[in-house]
């Protein structure tokens, strides 16, 4: 579904990554990990051409998506819904209008229909009950979750989250980790969940890809992950275990 | 230098972009609307009182100063007449409305940009530029015209009511001198003026809204940078529109 | 205010700010919205200061103004508004005027008493009234001949009066004086001269009388004698009185002569017109000292600096 090739970026001087080469296939869900700082936001944000890379390709269902002319781009970014790491809504209008926002824009739906659909969306979420409340009155993974019923409301082919359970309780970043698995399940969905809390990789990933030293370091299944012989991602698995035993949540 | 040029081209390359995709801004016609309340409607009682106030300060500050008994008092209405119509109703307006239209748009923006909601707005397939930079610049040029026309009124009828009060000219001395210096072109300056200073004053706040980075200091930043450019540049067109067309 | 929906709050305002600027554009332009209105034209040779907005006067009412200007070849074409008027009667002239000392010029419109009015669009005999400055060229024009023409007076009497004290003039006063001082002189001694003869003659009469008294009756050829040298004596006397009247004569036709303004002395002394009119003269110069001094702008506009404003 998602080719990346050779994809190098800087912004100025620094390097963030070079020569990445990843492949997402359809209907599963890659987990990418990584040190904050890494770089694996800018990564995602190339898997939808919302940065442009120094060089290299994103393949999205064969086409390069750095090629497109702007509608065609525009038609390839809405088979992507997008969780932004602070949810991104639109903080004018009210949490239901975000998550209608894309079909009063890209739908020829009628109006109740919208509201149908989007109240649908709303219950996928959990927060039927979320009513005429503006983005202020929410809490950070109230946000995420109306964040999430506005990505999937154009019914997309791919999901990206980005940190979708930073900032969370444990008991809201489960309920946000079920509700990833129930898009993928459910939707059959494919996921690019970018993440740092292995406790999440962990619950939702069928395979992982981490970045380390301005490279992709090492990619393969979960299970491969746990018996992979490399020193940086289990120092970086390690760290995640040690503050879950800490914090007394077991996997 | 460089630096300055980069910025020059980033700026070309946004209005080129809300100009190329112009066809399909008939979609976004309510943020059109949304606009021209915030940037228009919303505005007009500050610009009608500073408008105001400035026909009514010019009158009593031109009535001190011409104290000559061989100028006749309709000179005064006729100075502070096409000194409005030429050259204050346009850019005291716009250098209020910079703070006021400028400051709002850029931060909007700006926190726009730098909670994503821009990067979430082209995910779901909207042209940003197009969707929120094309209707704030075409509701600064459409309704700065609109803001000069009631900054006029509102400093001429200062001006006569300041007159009429203090006594330094009735009202008749006013609209004699008003009208004997009227000059249709003056009021097409005017509006040429207007529509320049409110492409200036939205697209730089544009400008710099959009491209902020940095979180609520970036912000902070942005929209100081925009209000201190728009009214540097306001004061720049302003000598150029006057050494252009006059 | 949700009320009303934001495209009618726009809409409402673009139209409100059209609608003001047009009504503000008619009231500066001073064209007004309702009753009847027309125009005219006309040309002048020069408007000096005309331009569209100015004001049109007629009877001293603001009946319209100007519209446009424009040069027309040679002439400069005026076209001006009324409005709240009937009509312009036919035959009436348009007269650029100055309205006040800066120099704002108006247009004031001279009625004729035609009964027919002037067409719409029509044109109206124009004229340029030159105004302060022009009056005041005006007036340097007229007092120019007057003053010449005083001091021409001034010359041709100066002149009379050397001619008169230098040439014969000279001499004639003298004659005359010296005859006067001759005349008294001659009078004075024959008054004196006869006083004597006068006061004898009364005391021989007196004697005479008394004699005759006594002598009247025993001498009466000598009082025959005596009155018959009586008669002498009164023959005399008349003689005496007739010279002092012709004197006097010539004394009152010398005086007469000077009264009535006869040579160039009488005429000094007589003539009031030429009095009169140094005086005028005298009293315009004053004037205009005045009024140079209390008000010089009235000059400077001669001197056009009212242009530079």
């Amino acid at each position: 579904m998602i080719e990346i090739r050779n994809l190098t970026k800087s912004f100025g001087q620094t390097l963030v990554w070079s020569d990445v080469n990843l492949a997402v296939e359809e209907g599963e869900t890659l987990a990418i990990i990584g040190k904050s700082g890494s770089g694996k936001s800018v990564l995602m944000k190339h898997m939808n051409a919302l940065l442009i890379p120094d060089s290299g390709q994103v393949l999205i269902k064969g086409r390069n998506i750095f090629d497109l002319a702007y509608a065609e781009l525009r038609k390839v970014r809405q088979t992507f819904g997008i969780l932004f790491q602070g949810g991104a809504l639109f903080d004018s209008i009210t949490a239901f209008d975000n998550v209608a926002f894309p079909l009063r824009y890209f739908s020829n739906l009628s109006e109740p229909e919208i509201r149908d659909k989007s109240m649908q969306c709303l219950e996928q979420v959990n927060l039927a009950d979320i009513g005429q409340k503006t983005t202020a009155e929410l809490s950070g993974g109230m946000k995420k979750r109306v964040g999430l019923a506005r990505a999937i409301v154009l019914e997309p082919e791919c999901l990206l989250y980005d940190e979708p359970t930073s900032g969370l309780d444990p008991e809201t970043s489960d309920e946000i980790n079920d509700l990833i698995i129930r898009m993928a399940d459910e939707l059959e969905i494919t996921s690019v969940v970018i993440t740092h809390d292995m406790h999440s990789v962990l619950r939702v990933a069928d395979r992982a890809a981490f970045i380390d030293k301005q490279k992709l370091s090492w990619h393969g299944t979960i299970d491969e992950m746990k018996v992979a012989d490399h020193e940086d991602l289990h120092r970086f698995i390690s760290a995640s275990e040690y503050h879950i035993s800490k914090t007394g949540v077991t996997s | 230098m460089s630096k300055l040029l980069n910025e020059l081209g980033r700026y070309c390359r946004l209005l080129y972009e809300a100009l190329r995709s112009s066809t399909e801004f008939s979609k976004y016609r309510k943020n059109l609307i949304n606009e021209m309340i915030k940037t228009g409607y919303d505005s007009l009682p500050i610009v009608i009182l500073a408008g105001f106030f400035t026909g009514a300060v010019m009158t009593i500050q031109t009535a001190y100063q011409l104290v000559a008994a061989f100028i006749p008092a309709s000179t005064i209405g006729a100075i502070v007449t096409q000194s409005l119509l030429i050259e204050l109703a346009a850019v005291i307006p716009a250098l209020v409305l910079s703070g006021r239209v400028g400051a709002r748009i850029t931060t909007e923006l700006g926190t726009m940009s730098v909670s994503e909601q821009i990067d979430a707005l082209e995910s779901m397939g909207f042209n940003s530029v197009t969707f929120l930079v094309m209707p704030r610049i075409i509701a600064g040029v459409l309704m700065f015209p609109v803001i000069y026309i009631a900054a006029s009124v509102a400093g001429i009828g200062g001006g006569l009511l300041a007159g009429w009060v203090t006594g330094a000219l009735s009202v008749s001395d006013y609209m004699i001198g008003s009208r004997s210096v009227f000059l249709p072109w003056d009021v097409m300056f005017g509006i040429v003026k207007s529509f320049v200073f409110g492409f200036i004053i939205t697209s730089i706040a544009c400008y710099k809204g959009y491209y902020a980075s940095g979180g609520a200091e970036g912000v902070g930043n942005a929209t100081t940078q925009a209000t201190v450019l728009s009214c540097i540049y306001i004061l720049l067109a302003d000598f150029s529109l006057a050494a252009l067309l006059l | 205010m949700n009320r009303y929906s934001n495209e009618i709050k726009v809409g409402i305002t673009i139209i409100a700010a059209i609608l003001v600027a047009f009504v503000g554009f008619r009231i500066l332009q001073d064209i007004p919205f309702f009753g009847r209105t027309f125009s005219l034209h006309t040309y002048y040779e020069r408007v000096d200061g005309i331009s569209p907005g100015a004001t049109v006067y007629m009877s001293g009412v603001k009946v319209g103004s100007v519209r446009q200007v424009q040069l027309v070849g040679d002439s400069v074409r005026v076209d001006m508004g009324f409005s709240d008027l009937e009509g312009i009667p036919k035959g009436s002239l348009a007269v650029i005027e100055a309205t006040d000392l800066l120099g704002t010029r108006a247009i004031v419109i001279r009625k004729s008493t035609q009964p027919e009015f002037i067409e719409d669009g029509g044109y109206i005999k124009g004229e340029f009234d030159e105004g302060i400055a022009g009056q005041f060229r005006q007036y340097g024009d007229e007092i120019v001949p007057k003053i010449s023409e005083s001091t021409e007076h001034i010359g041709s009497f100066m002149a009379e009066l050397d001619m008169l004290l230098k040439d014969g003039g000279r001499q004639n006063l003298d004659g005359i004086f010296a005859n006067l001082n001759r005349t008294t002189t001659n009078i004075d001694r024959l008054v004196e001269e006869k006083h004597s003869e006068l006061a004898e003659s009364v005391d021989r009469f007196n004697s005479i009388l008394a004699n005759v008294d006594t002598l009247s009756a025993d001498r009466k050829e000598q009082v025959d004698t005596v009155l018959v040298n009586l008669e002498e004596t009164t023959e005399e006397m008349k003689q005496l009185t007739r010279e002092l009247n012709q004197l006097s004569a010539g004394l009152n036709e010398t005086v007469y002569k000077l009264n009535h303004g006869e040579g160039s002395l009488g005429r000094m002394l007589n003539d009031p017109s030429l009095y009169n009119n140094l005086d005028s003269l005298a009293y315009g110069l004053n004037n205009a000292v005045k009024k140079l001094n209390e008000d010089p702008r009235h000059f400077l506009k001669h001197m056009r600096l009212v242009d530079i404003f």
